[in-house]
């Protein structure tokens, strides 16, 4: 029993940070129409950066979280004025997600780069010892994990539905024509959804660190994964990425300790398919003219 | 004479403003038809009916013989029916010419085994289209543009394309939405022969358009409809006559 | 032009007049081909990426119809490539099948296998159909690894016979060139005969606009999966004859980032030509040959490449050059017949 319960925790950590990156996909979505498979991708930069960081600056863990985050966020910023903006100019859907599937690669370059292909790891945020409750240990980075995307569930909820800047968004997202007709500036309000999505990759990053490695090769396992969380709650619903990812993250987690590793990524893909075949607007989402 | 098209009572409404509503209509054989109004009037919605791009509330659309309501547009070639639209719907990357010879697809027997290894019923096959389709480009006076991509044509030849495109189908009826538009003055009158020469040829024509010199001078029968009704219906200088076209339509057309 | 009649659906027995000319195609293979048989001789030292870039070639020219025409990006190669690759193994090593017959039996079941995928997947817009092509590439990925009895796990299936034609066995890289040097130059004759038929523009008219398609009388659904099948049928050919080249087979060959590089090497070189996909695998493979210390910045340069011709040649770079040399032909001409009327 607190075996399961170990590894339903463990699960859900992973499924805190899928949810994150499925939430910064959503945000981009709903805002822009491109599905940014690079997400998961920029959360693996934004982890080794922060271990980098780090140990440069020989500061607490904790203090390079806000550091990562502002860089990231303007970064994504710029990532959108210099890459998106331009193609966006003249390309179809189809031609931005292999924008995205390039701008993934070439995150994984950078990090091959910068750091080679080896995994790095960071010191928890508060002491290495696990609470032990009842057998079940649980590392405290973990609440910091939960807190993380509480705080940005809350902060996304706060921003789109309190300020003016918020209904601006929510504007564009249901309507991007009929927005411009109003005066707003659609092309500054993706600029916000990338930075949006780039500080909440950066959290992401600098807070799982602590608890796994990160590498190179593990690009393509969060970007895919961030992405079947995305699909799977709903492109474009908010509420679908946060259930999405810790859906995903739970099923991740229990395939993975009672088979193994691989077919617990087969688990997933058969949640994806499945969730594409009979409900290709995703739990979460409207159904919008997905079909033909 | 007998009607080649007979719609009776079709009606269709958007979240309870009706688009189109009880219209009739009839098109004989080896003529052309005029269905104007201003904009708005539902005069497209018509066309969206008729060729099942969308469903009737209720109303019946009968062609050749055949009842067309719950068809597929998919199934309308084969019958003999074809349509243009607004904004002209070719495909941007096709020549000219290509998108002409795509217009024959229901006359193509070859497949795709004998495409892919271009066995000699494809290579006939090709040839025939390919002249076919230049001689429809010719007749439409788009020759210079023969080898050039859809997409890099002016809208107003676009839409004439779409013409020879839809002639290309060799269909008994032809239905045109707007193709006059973007075009100017002469190259109006290049059309109304154009479209002449069609009614010439044994094609009948409806004809949606906002040039009324154009309807007037070709039309056998018109139409004129306001606000998703029928409100005239009658030869050309009956419905040039008529008190309530003049208020609904002419008087602030001209 | 105005007093003419309407020209009747007749059986013409006239010559067609600017067709694309036929000589032109044929020169262009030749010549083509001639480079191909002479490249071992040219460059001896290169052979192992010469049939590398053969086999990606023959990866991606399949995709063309998929991604150029029917306007669908399948991220799904790798998975018809392991079923090619260890489907090879697996017939040629457990059932002593001979090789050819595999390959081309293992070819026929990935194109009925797309049929039945496409079923149900391209009903999905757009962008849908390559979410779901990415599952099953991630899929595939993980199977390899994971499906030890077939695929002997990570380090790979061992112990694959060379290709056999007939008595002859295909074992140095030059015999492995030259077969995949025909293998190209059939699909590619293929293909550009797709496009130049009613098919491929029927292809066409569905990736842009399936709705007006249907009013043309084209049934979307069955072009789209065809084409999905040819991209299957000669990704399973590419990945048996490179099980066949190395004998052997790992997952390292099929990943999620190959999957991506696939697709890639398409949108570098461009997807409406035969040459656009080579030039496209030419510079995804040949990159990480330039030197020892260029292989660290492939993923990142080619990640760029992407980005870069995605948003400024979006017909990719072929295509760009292509389409410039037409629209400055066409400028020409036009400007000559002008002349020629003002005269």
């Amino acid at each position: 029993m607190t075996d399961l319960v170990q590894v339903v925790l463990g699960g859900l950590a992973d499924g805190c940070v899928y949810a994150l990156i499925a939430l910064g996909m959503s945000v981009v979505y709903s805002i822009s129409r491109i599905i940014s498979l690079a997400q998961g991708g920029f959360v693996v930069l934004a982890a080794l950066s922060a271990v980098s960081l780090q140990e440069s600056l020989g500061i607490s863990p904790l203090a390079v979280v806000p550091i990562v985050v502002v860089i990231f966020a303007v970064g994504l910023a710029a990532v959108d004025v210099v890459i998106v903006r331009p193609a966006a100019k003249r390309a179809t859907p189809d031609r931005l997600l292999l924008t995205t599937v390039g701008m993934l690669q070439a995150v994984g370059g950078l990090l091959l780069l910068g750091w080679g292909n080896l995994p790095y790891t960071m010191p928890a945020f508060t002491g290495s010892d696990p609470l032990d409750w009842g057998g079940v240990r649980i590392p405290t980075q973990y609440f910091w994990l939960a807190g993380a995307l509480v705080v940005c569930v809350l902060g996304l909820w706060l921003l789109l539905n309190k300020t003016e800047l918020g209904l601006a968004m929510r504007a564009t997202a249901s309507n991007p024509s009929a927005a411009r007709l109003q005066g707003i500036r659609v092309d500054r309000m993706r600029l916000m959804a990338f930075a949006l999505a780039g500080a909440m990759a950066a959290l992401a990053g600098a807070t799982i660190i602590p608890i796994t490695f990160l590498q190179f090769t593990t690009v393509t396992p969060y970007a895919v994964a961030g992405f079947i969380a995305a699909v799977v709650g709903g492109l474009g619903s908010n509420a679908g990425a946060v259930v999405g990812g810790l859906l995903l993250g739970l099923l991740q987690g229990v395939f993975g300790r009672y088979w193994n590793a691989d077919l617990a990524q087969l688990a997933a893909i058969a949640l994806l398919v499945a969730v594409l075949l009979l409900r290709p607007q995703g739990l979460f989402g409207t159904p919008e003219r997905v079909r033909r | 004479m007998s009607a080649l098209l007979t719609v009776r009572g079709i009606s269709r409404s958007y979240g309870g403003v009706a688009a189109v509503q009880s219209v009739d209509l009839e098109v004989d054989e080896g003529t052309i038809r005029a269905v104007i109004g201003p904009n708005g009037a539902g005069k497209t919605t018509l066309l969206d009916l008729v060729t099942g791009f969308t469903r009737p509330d209720e109303g019946s659309v009968e062609f050749c013989g055949h009842q067309l309501t719950g068809m597929s547009p998919r199934e309308l070639p084969s019958l003999g029916l074809m349509r243009t639209f607004q904004s002209a719907r070719l495909v941007p990357t096709l020549t000219v010419r290509q998108n002409v010879m795509l217009g024959a697809y229901r006359f193509t027997r070859a497949r795709f085994f004998s495409d892919a290894l271009r066995l000699p019923r494809t290579r006939r096959e090709e040839c025939e289209l390919v002249v076919r389709a230049d001689e429809l480009v010719d007749f439409l006076d788009l020759r210079h543009f023969a080898d050039t991509p859809a997409q890099d044509l002016p809208a107003g030849a676009q839409r004439l394309v779409e013409v020879a495109r839809g002639l290309a189908a060799a269909p008994k009826l032809l239905l045109l939405d707007e193709p006059a538009a973007g075009l100017d003055d002469s190259e109006t009158r290049e059309l109304a022969d154009v479209l002449d020469a069609v009614r010439a040829g044994g094609v009948s024509l409806v004809l949606i358009e906002h040039n009324m010199s154009l309807v007037l001078a070709i039309s056998d029968r018109i139409t004129v409809m306001d606000a998703g009704r029928v409100i005239a219906e009658g030869l050309p200088n009956e419905v040039r006559e008529d008190a309530a076209v003049r208020k609904a339509y002419l008087g602030v057309a001209s | 032009m105005t007093s003419a009649r309407l020209p009747m659906p007749v059986e013409s027995a006239g010559r067609p007049t600017g067709v694309r000319t036929r000589p032109a195609r044929l020169l262009l293979g030749v010549v083509g081909i001639a480079i191909a048989i002479a490249l071992p001789y040219l460059v001896p030292t290169q052979m192992s990426l010469l049939v590398t870039v053969g086999i990606f070639y023959l990866a991606t020219i399949g995709l063309t119809p998929l991604i150029g025409q029917a306007g669908q990006v399948s991220l799904g190669q790798t998975m018809f490539m392991a079923i090619g690759g260890y489907g090879a193994g697996f017939l040629t090593m457990d059932w002593h099948w001979p090789t050819a017959v595999a390959a081309l039996v293992l070819a026929a079941f990935s194109g009925l296998l797309a049929l039945v995928f496409g079923a149900g997947f391209l009903r999905l817009r757009g962008y849908y159909f390559a979410l779901a092509t990415l599952g099953l590439a991630v899929a595939t990925a993980s199977l390899s690894t994971a499906w030890i009895s077939l695929t002997d796990g990570p380090s790979g299936l061992v112990g694959i016979p060379s290709l056999h034609l007939g008595s002859y066995a295909v074992f140095s890289d030059q015999a492995n060139f030259y077969v995949l040097v025909v293998l190209g130059a059939i699909a590619a004759w293929i293909t550009s005969n797709l496009r130049n038929s009613q098919t491929g523009r029927a292809l066409a008219a569905v990736g842009n606009d399936s709705v007006a398609a249907g009013m043309l009388g084209i049934r979307a659904s069955r072009y789209k999966a065809t084409a999905f099948a040819i991209s299957a049928v000669t990704a399973s050919l590419a990945g048996s004859l490179y099980a066949f080249y190395l004998r052997f087979f790992s997952p390292d060959v099929v990943t999620v980032t190959v999957a991506f590089s696939i697709v890639i090497m398409v949108a570098v070189g461009g997807s409406r030509s035969v040459i656009g996909p080579l030039i496209g695998a030419l510079v995804i493979q040949g990159l990480p040959q330039v030197g020892q210390t260029f292989s660290n910045w492939e993923p990142l340069v080619a990640g760029l490449v992407l980005i870069a011709v995605m948003t400024y040649f979006p017909a990719g770079l072929w295509g760009a050059v292509r389409d410039g040399v037409a629209s400055a032909w066409r400028r020409v001409s036009r400007h000559a017949v002008a002349q020629g009327a003002g005269r």
